[in-house]
């Protein structure tokens, strides 16, 4: 991750009319943010809009940044809030079962990587949205207890709690459908 | 599963990278001891594996241009310049900046206020009455209107504008005075009617009329 004080400085290149400074940041976090949503969502389409709503969003409420924060910080509790109410909003769209998610699988979910990923991203699809999104946050984002805590707005206590309990759902999915033996 | 919290604790904490030299010495030594906890550990291994095992993806390429557009079209949230550097500089950030608003609005509602009601003086010199009555007369197309038959101290005015008509207000009052210009221009042609409010009742003051011409 990129020094905290070069993405302060950035945002208020931004605060003070430098478009270039946004576009730094986009460019820097593209990624990792479209990644997050993705793997909260799983529909590619769904994700690339989210992760643009995301950086709107942040582009919006620049403002309201707190500098005594990291960035990025504040930038994944947008996108992952915005895949939250995502999936809240479209919740039938909630695989029930295995099956189910299986047979869901769009040819963009395809190409979110090999099978391997594919099943695994199903099978992440079975378990609640708050679990979803430690289990995000700490495998695919690298993020500490600490800055999940930040993301998600609860204490690190329940970030550990929250990411043991996704860990054995997750596992005891995977071993269900033969993933893992 | 019968795994003491501790040792599921230092399990995890071998799997987040956080085990310190001493955490990692006792669950080696659980490791060795216990058949669950190894079986624990070789599980969630698996599952830690699986999931370093998912592909990144590369996020759509018009996802950057895209963003830029909104961005380009939202200029107007983040000011540039002089307004945004201010905007950014104002001490308590937005928030504060907007209770200045809120500020500055009441004040001028407030000065408003206070010019009906006041007669004009904060913004005018003092104007004697029988100055005023000779500047209204020499004014061309200028009506007035005696507010004293409804009681009230001052005069309304009405005369022709660049635009349309203009209306003044001088009110000498101590307490607060309602006035209500009334104009129905399918009905009044080039009148306006002036009432005052009092206990909730509208009471006729007058007329004033556009002279003809103008």
């Amino acid at each position: 991750m990129t020094s905290e004080t070069d993405d302060c400085a950035l945002v208020q290149g931004c605060l003070g009319g430098d478009e270039h400074a946004f576009e730094t940041l986009l460019l820097r976090y593209q990624g990792p943010v479209f990644n997050a949503i993705l793997r909260m969502v799983r529909d590619r389409d769904d994700a690339s809009d989210l992760a643009q709503t995301t950086f709107l969003k942040a582009y919006e409420q620049l403002r309201t940044f707190d500098p005594r924060h990291k960035f990025f910080s504040w930038l994944y509790r947008i996108a992952i809030n915005e895949a939250i109410n995502h999936v809240k909003r479209r919740g039938r769209l909630e695989p029930l079962d295995g099956e189910r998610a299986s047979s869901a699988r769009s040819p963009e979910a395809e190409l979110v990587g090999s099978d391997l990923s594919s099943r695994v991203q199903d099978a992440l699809m079975c378990i609640s949205s708050d679990y979803r999104a430690v289990l995000v946050l700490r495998h695919f984002e690298g993020c500490s207890y600490d800055e999940i805590g930040a993301i998600v707005g609860v204490p690190e206590k329940t970030v550990k709690s929250r990411l043991f309990s996704a860990r054995r759902q997750l596992r005891e999915l995977l071993e269900a459908r033969g993933i893992l033996p | 599963m019968s795994i003491r919290p501790e040792i599921l604790d230092l399990i995890h904490a071998d799997i987040d990278g956080i085990a310190t030299e001493a955490d990692s010495i006792k669950l080696r030594d659980a490791i060795a001891n216990d058949a669950e906890v190894r079986d624990e550990y070789r599980r969630l291994r698996g599952l830690c594996d699986a999931l370093a095992g998912v592909e990144p993806a590369s996020p759509p390429r018009e996802l950057a241009p895209n963003v830029m557009r909104g961005v380009r079209a939202r200029r107007g949230g983040v000011r540039s310049g002089y307004v945004g550097r201010a905007r950014a500089w104002w001490p308590g950030g937005p928030q504060a900046l907007r209770y200045a608003y809120a500020l500055a609005a009441g004040a001028a509602i407030g000065v408003i206020a206070m010019q009906l009601v006041g007669a004009g003086s904060l913004f005018l010199p003092s104007v004697q009455e029988r100055d005023a009555a000779a500047s209204i007369g020499t004014a061309p197309g200028m009506c007035r209107l005696e507010l004293s038959q409804a009681g009230i101290k001052g005069s309304a005015t009405l005369q022709p504008s660049g635009v349309g008509a203009a209306i003044g207000l001088q009110v000498t009052a101590k307490d607060p005075v309602e006035l209500v210009l009334r104009y129905d221009p399918a009905h009044d042609g080039d009148r306006v009617k002036v009432l005052v409010v009092r206990d909730g009742a509208a009471q006729d003051a007058g007329t004033l009329r556009i002279a003809r011409g103008h």
